[in-house]
């Protein structure tokens, strides 16, 4: 029995397929269509990525922020939720589920069974979250994906004002003008990034594991920068975008079986 | 009695001369990275105006953001301070100030004699300043001075939901691939900005008369919406950018006078 998984986040959208036993495929597009179209779209790669037709999977289960606009979806769960699913099934230890994106930062507590306890969110100031790192990336000229592992040849770290992503230009341009190395304005990037995500991750009580999920986990410098001012170490999985998508896949799992139960 | 204010703002910096009888010349120019640098060249193009040279003025005073490095300044004094001034000089029944700059936005309370007695500032986010307007008349491609008239034929202001200048810059993104015209979406974005500075106005008590300052004072369609908000007409000067330099003036005066 197959089961797809949707999450339409504000730049991108991914989506998974689960067996019940693992995922077998998995697709992340960046895209500017309306949430329905491009939900649409990536579905259609999966399928098709996969070599199986749309009556093949069971049930398909949409989160995001664009979840509600998913009109072929059967169901939706929230992100926090579908979160939760999916860090867990990657690392049954995890307690704490850091899941950084485009326009948003959120942190889940899990009990020790795996249900979601509590979570704190970040989605109002882009402080904090993958945009301020790539604004920091358009202000010191370098592609995003460089800015990881730039930040990491760093000796120290400049510093940079956490504050505001728009202030933050002014602040990076003097330190350009000051003689700073790109690699260790890149660092202090990092770290004004990290210093508003571990205020909510402490909010949460660092709690091990922590799990670090959602499409800046892929960023080695901001991964390092959060260990570092955490204290703790945090485990990246090998595609941390799509485990979202991924818990609402085993999200539309759960709800098939709960509803085979009732049904015997 | 020559006398200079020289005001270093975040995005402009400002320079104006007073003599006995009032205003002789002022001058805006862009910030660049070096506030001394930018201090000099303010205060060269007012010297330039009036044919006058540096050792004719008697005072001079500093003030905004990059005061502190204004190496020909005889003091340094606050924004907060300079503005209520300034204002004063031009409405001495203003009790309620605005002053929007480029990378901030206070409200200020004044009493009859010109003395700051309160003020609320937001400098910590770029949302309800000017860098929120630029980055969208950027985006919109609408030269900074259309942004605010082009607000005002807008048939609806549509909903922005977000605060923050990057997040709300998507949202008008996404607006704009939706064939929303550019009016409306400018009229969202100027009335999100009016919200915002109104919530800074409510934590200083607001009392008649009203005066806006600062380079948004000079963007209508900010302005409307906040007297809409505010319920009181908004005094403005003819030149609203240059009154924390003139307020910096009006100190350097007394300064002169107490030397």
């Amino acid at each position: 029995m197959l089961y797809a998984g949707i999450d339409v986040g504000a730049q991108s959208v991914k989506a998974a397929l689960f067996d019940g036993q693992k995922m077998v495929g998995s697709v992340c597009t960046v895209t500017e269509e309306a949430a329905d179209e491009a939900a649409r779209a990536v579905y259609a790669d999966l399928l098709q990525g996969v070599g199986i037709q749309r009556q093949d999977v069971e049930k398909v289960w949409a989160t995001g922020w664009g979840a509600a606009d998913v009109s072929f979806a059967d169901g939706k769960s929230s992100e926090q939720l579908c979160a939760a699913r999916g860090a867990r099934w990657l690392l049954p230890a995890a307690r704490t589920v850091v899941d950084i994106g485009a326009e948003g930062c959120r942190v889940m507590k899990l009990t020790p069974e795996g249900t979601l306890e509590d979570f704190a969110n970040n989605s109002k100031c882009a402080s904090g979250t993958g945009s301020f790192i790539e604004l920091g990336a358009v202000y010191l000229k370098v592609p995003v994906e460089e800015m990881g592992p730039l930040s990491l040849a760093a000796e120290g770290a400049a510093e940079v004002s956490s504050t505001c992503a728009v202030f933050a230009e002014s602040v990076i341009i003097s330190k350009i003008h000051e003689g700073e190395t790109r690699a260790r304005i890149a660092a202090g990037i990092h770290r004004a990034a990290a210093t508003r995500i571990v205020e909510l991750i402490g909010r949460m009580g660092f709690i091990e594991d922590i799990i670090l999920i959602g499409g800046a986990a892929m960023n080695p410098g901001l991964a390092k920068a959060l260990e570092e001012m955490a204290g703790v170490p945090l485990r990246v999985p090998e595609n941390p975008r799509v485990v979202v998508a991924l818990g609402a896949a085993i999200q539309a799992s759960l709800k098939r079986s709960r509803r085979g139960k009732s049904a015997s | 009695m020559l006398v200079a204010g020289v005001d270093i703002g975040s995005a402009t910096s400002k320079s104006l001369i007073l003599d006995g009888n009032g205003i002789v010349a002022a001058h805006i120019i862009e910030t660049g990275p070096e506030s001394q640098e930018s201090a000099e060249a303010a205060m060269a193009g007012a010297l330039e105006k009036s044919r006058l040279r540096l050792e004719d003025l008697k005072y001079i005073v500093a003030t905004g953001y990059g005061r502190i490095n204004v190496a020909f300044a005889g003091d340094v004094i606050t924004e907060i301070a300079c503005h209520a001034k300034g204002v004063h000089f031009f409405f001495p029944k203003a009790r309620t100030i605005l002053d929007m700059g480029g990378q901030d936005c206070k409200a200020i309370r004044v009493d009859a004699e010109g003395n700051h007695v309160g003020f609320a500032m937001n400098d910590k986010c770029a949302a309800g300043t000017g860098r929120f307007l630029e980055i969208m008349a950027s985006l919109l491609r609408v030269p900074l001075e259309q942004i605010g008239p082009l607000s005002l034929q807008a048939t609806e202001d549509i909903q922005i939901s977000n605060v923050c200048t990057v997040f709300a810059r998507s949202e008008a993104a996404r607006h704009l691939r939706r064939g929303v015209p550019k009016a409306n979406i400018l009229g969202g974005l100027h009335a999100a900005t009016a919200e915002r500075v109104f919530s800074l106005l409510k934590r200083v008590e607001i009392e008649a008369d009203f005066v806006i300052s600062g380079g948004i004072a000079k963007n209508i369609g900010v302005v409307k919406r906040v007297e809409e908000k505010v319920g009181l007409r908004a005094y403005i000067s003819e030149e609203p950018q240059i009154i924390g330099a003139l307020g910096a003036a009006l100190f350097a005066r007394e300064r002169a006078v107490q030397a």
